[in-house]
């Protein structure tokens, strides 16, 4: 309902009260010509009233809606109002109407009308717009892919394919006429021919030093300031076991593989070359991968640039294993011997040398021994080098092992040992350990198929003696070892001043020996053997004599023992042997051979064990011809035990000449009845110690009576010596005694003398 | 490492599909504002037009007002009764015409309102238009 009141002119009041319901066709009007979907048309009252709105019941209930529209939001700038109804948003406008006064009009729609169109034109725009956006942007990619994009993966294609041999590296038709391009591929092409023949020039030379290093037998290598490793020669592999990767991964290798007694060597070493930048060589051992030792020689020195910048140090290894060991080999062979890996003699007088400096400065004593084997020549002679060396190997043998390890056994030379005991305090120690030695070499020594029994002679002399350099000491001991062995073998002899007063003796008997041979001094004396049962003279025993010009004439027990230890012996037989025959064959001329003589001489051990005794002796008997028979060779039981070798078959030799054999001094030796019967041997001559006692005492008159029957028993005449007395002779006769010798009948005469006595007996 | 190609494809890709939100966003954007715009207008045509048809009804029903007011101004007691009786048939049923004495009593109703109390302006129940006594403005 809506009042219109008109004053009227006499003060009252005309009023229309006009019913709403009149507007609402024109709002029905309104909304069936509807433009836009889902508007609102309403209206309210100054109050809040709703007096049109779609939905009626709000107008029937005159529903006050002023206050939900308080949140409109607005107006912006085109007079545009938003606000919210539950979760709907709305845009709209209103109006304020003056007539009827208060009265507003709103007119709204829903906002998501408004985007719901916006998204229907948009979609087909962003359509449009997306397909612009991507033939646009597709066409310039295109064209930077074709112009830009292309010809530079070409260049770089072509780059990373580049080989040396190719004429361009780059094709011209890859710029597409591009200057910048065109301007690249050229550089490239001018710097590739730079290169090309930069890189000759370095292939060249990475070849001439790839070559030098890989086929160096030197092992040379880089390390930086820090420690790292820039290059190692591939060499390495072949000195250490190691690869040049394993140094290069571990370059700590080049420490670690040194021995670990000579890395303290190695860390001053390389100190000093750091701080003196000098190039010193030094010898260090190595251990190789697969554990063994070899010898490095190693130059070291620092790397300085010439902006005087350290780049670290340049090192070469040198492979000197062997000319270490044979340097080792050499200083071996030089110091010890070769046969028994003993010291040898320079080595052991070395030992004795600083022995000696060592008494000098403290209270230190020590002992030096002089071992020599005993009947050594006899096995060597008999059983040959081999089992002689074999034998002297053994006896090192057992001297090494009877021996401390701060002692030092040597080898002299031949079969003579030496033993440095240091540290001594008594002598006695020194005793127990001789006789120890000469207990183990008394054990039987198995060699091949042979056992060999040896002893050994030692000499001893001690520190505390007045000898003052090792060659006395020596001396000493070796004097010492020969009174040893002078005295019977197998003994023990501690040096003393009486004993070197007797070697300087013996050495000047040995040096008047050689020059009496040369002088010819030696003389043959001949003592008569008679024939008891008719007492004839049978024979003559050559005897020999030195006339030495200052001693006289000397008898053969003052320098036979001493001319068989010098080997002179052998030129004195012989000469003993010629004089014999000569002589014999000076009395059958001078007796017209009238008398039947026959001639003894004494052979030594050293002659029997020539193999050509039994040549010469057949030369001299045809030179003098003379019958075989004419000789007896007289030979002593020892002679026969210690050469065993070729001494039968010189004996089957003799005899096979016709030439007799006679055993000499039979029953003070072996008296060995199987030599008897495995020698040929003609007659036996019964020492003379028997004969000047037979008739004192009855044992030794049994034992000349038992030689006798034995003699006769074998067949083989017997001839006593020493025969002095006509007693003795009346009892050898007794006891059937073959023949006799002696000064009873005839003291040794010269061969004038003899022949004299020959001649007497014709007569 | 990537190709110079697939290097100027991901660029392009990614620029292209910059610009191309750009562009969507400022299309979207210049689209709503257009639309937005062309609905503020038709909004308010519409309203403006719902206005001044309010407006055009009203100075009807004003003519209506001043044609019965310039006949009671003519008119004596009796005939001004007739007159609104006459007025109220010949408008319409749903008006209802009455005059309101010095003291705000009704003084002139139709028969059929006798009872009707009238407006009271101090109550101002209803929305009241005054209209100004303008016999000039006839």
């Amino acid at each position: 309902m809506i009042s219109l009141v008109t004053e009227i002119n006499d003060g009252r009041l005309l009023v229309l009260e006009k019913n709403l319901s009149d507007f609402l066709p024109l709002f029905a009007q309104f909304e069936q010509g509807e433009m836009i979907p889902n508007e609102q048309l309403f209206v309210l009252a100054p109050d809040g009233t709703v007096i049109y709105h779609p939905n009626e019941e709000l107008v029937r209930s005159r529903h006050n809606l002023g206050l939900e529209l308080k949140n409109w939001q607005g107006p912006d700038s085109r007079g545009l109002y938003r606000f919210d109804i539950g979760q709907n948003n709305y845009i709209g406008v209103k109006r304020s109407l003056k007539i009827p006064e208060g009265w507003k009009l709103y007119y709204s729609v829903p906002r998501r009308l408004l985007i719901d169109v916006v998204k229907q034109e948009v979609v087909v725009q962003f359509i449009v717009l997306a397909t612009a956006f991507f033939s646009a942007f597709a066409a310039l990619g295109w064209i930077l892919q074709r112009y830009y994009s292309n010809p530079l993966a070409d260049v770089a294609r072509s780059l990373s394919g580049y080989e040396l041999n190719e004429k361009e590296a780059v094709p011209r038709t890859a710029s597409r006429g591009i200057l910048e391009l065109d301007q690249l591929i050229r550089a490239v092409n001018g710097m590739t021919d730079k290169m090309r023949s930069t890189t000759e020039q370095l292939e060249e030379r990475e070849e001439l030093f790839r070559t030098v290093t890989e086929h160096s037998v030197h092992w040379a290598f880089w390390l930086h300031p820090d420690g790292g490793l820039r290059y190692i020669a591939p060499s390495c592999e072949r000195i250490t076991g190691y690869s040049a990767e394993e140094f290069y991964r571990k370059p700590a290798l080049l420490r670690d593989i040194i021995h670990p007694d000579d890395r303290t060597l190695w860390d001053d070493h390389r100190h000093k070359t750091d701080s003196r930048g000098e190039l010193v060589p030094m010898d260090f051992r190595i251990q190789t991968k697969d554990g063994a030792t070899r010898w490095i020689r190693h130059f070291c020195q620092p790397i300085i640039s010439d902006t005087g910048s350290n780049l670290g140090n340049r090192g070469t290894n040198i492979d000197i294993t062997d000319e270490k060991l044979a340097e080792q080999r050499l200083v071996h062979h030089s110091l010890y011997d070769s046969l028994t890996g003993l010291a040898n003699r320079d080595l052991f007088m070395d030992r004795m040398s600083h022995a000696i400096s060592r008494c000098a400065r403290e209270e230190f004593q020590f002992a030096v021994l002089f071992f020599d084997l005993d009947r050594f020549k006899t096995v060597n002679d008999s059983l040959g080098h081999r089992i002689g060396d074999r034998l002297l190997q053994n006896v090192a043998r057992r001297l090494r092992e009877e021996s401390r390890p701060s002692d030092t056994i040597a080898r002299l030379g031949g079969d003579e040992f030496g033993a440095l005991l240091e540290g001594v305090n008594d002598v006695s120690d020194v005793l127990l350990f001789a006789r120890r030695v000469q207990e183990r070499i008394r054990e039987p020594f198995q060699l091949d198929n042979f056992e060999v029994f040896s002893s050994i002679s030692v000499g001893i002399t001690l520190s505390r003696g007045k000898s003052r350099n090792a060659e006395d000491l020596l001396r000493d001991a070796d004097t010492a070892m020969y009174h040893a062995k002078s005295l019977g073998r197998d003994r023990i002899e501690i040096f003393d001043t009486e004993m070197h007063a007797r070697a300087v003796a013996r050495l000047s008997l040995e040096t008047d020996l050689r020059r009496a041979l040369e002088r010819r001094e030696f003389i043959n004396h001949y003592q008569p053997i008679m024939e008891l049962a008719s007492m004839s003279i049978a024979g003559f025993e050559a005897l020999v004599r030195w006339q030495h010009p200052e001693k006289g004439l000397l008898p053969p027990g003052e320098f036979i023992t001493l001319a068989e230890d010098t080997g002179i012996i052998l030129p004195l037989g012989e000469s003993v042997l010629n004089h014999a025959c000569a002589h014999l064959r000076n009395w059958r001329t001078e007796t017209k051979g009238r008398v039947s003589i026959t001639m003894n001489v004494n052979l030594s051990a050293l002659q029997l064990a020539q193999s050509d005794l039994a040549g010469n002796l057949n030369y001299l008997l045809e030179k003098y011809d003379l019958n075989a028979s004419d000789l007896n060779m007289e030979i002593t039981e020892s002679m026969l035990m210690e050469y065993t070798g070729t001494v039968p078959e010189t004996l089957e030799r003799i005899t096979a000449l016709g030439t007799g054999l006679c055993m000499d001094d039979f029953g003070t030796g072996y008296s060995s009845l199987t030599n008897l019967r495995r020698f040929p041997i003609s007659g036996i001559k019964i020492d003379r110690i028997f004969i000047a006692s037979m008739m004192e005492r009855e044992d030794d008159h049994k034992i000349v009576r038992t030689i006798i029957d034995l003699a006769h028993n074998l067949g083989i005449h017997c001839v006593a010596e020493g025969v002095e007395t006509d007693l003795q002779l009346i009892e050898l006769k007794k006891l059937g005694c073959d023949y006799a010798q002696g000064f009873l009948f005839s003291r040794p005469l010269e061969s004038a003398e003899a022949l004299v006595m020959i001649q007497k007996a014709v007569s | 490492m990537q190709p110079l190609g697939s290097k100027i494809r991901r660029t392009l890709l990614l620029v292209g599909g910059i610009a191309f939100l750009g562009a969507a966003i400022s299309v979207a954007t210049l689209q709503y504002q257009q639309h937005r715009h062309s609905l503020v207008r038709v909004m308010t045509a519409r309203i403006d037009i719902t206005q001044g048809i309010i407006s055009e009804l009203l100075r009807l029903e004003q003519a209506r007002v001043r044609g019965i007011l310039h006949e009671l101004t003519r008119q004596n007691a009796p005939n001004e009764i007739r007159l609104l009786e006459r007025a109220l048939h010949i408008e319409g049923e749903n008006d209802l015409f009455y005059v309101l004495d010095q003291d705000g009593r009704v003084s002139l109703i139709s028969k059929s309102y006798r009872q009707y109390l009238g407006l009271s302006l101090n109550a101002n129940r209803s929305p009241v238009s005054i209209f100004p006594w303008s016999p000039g403005s006839q």
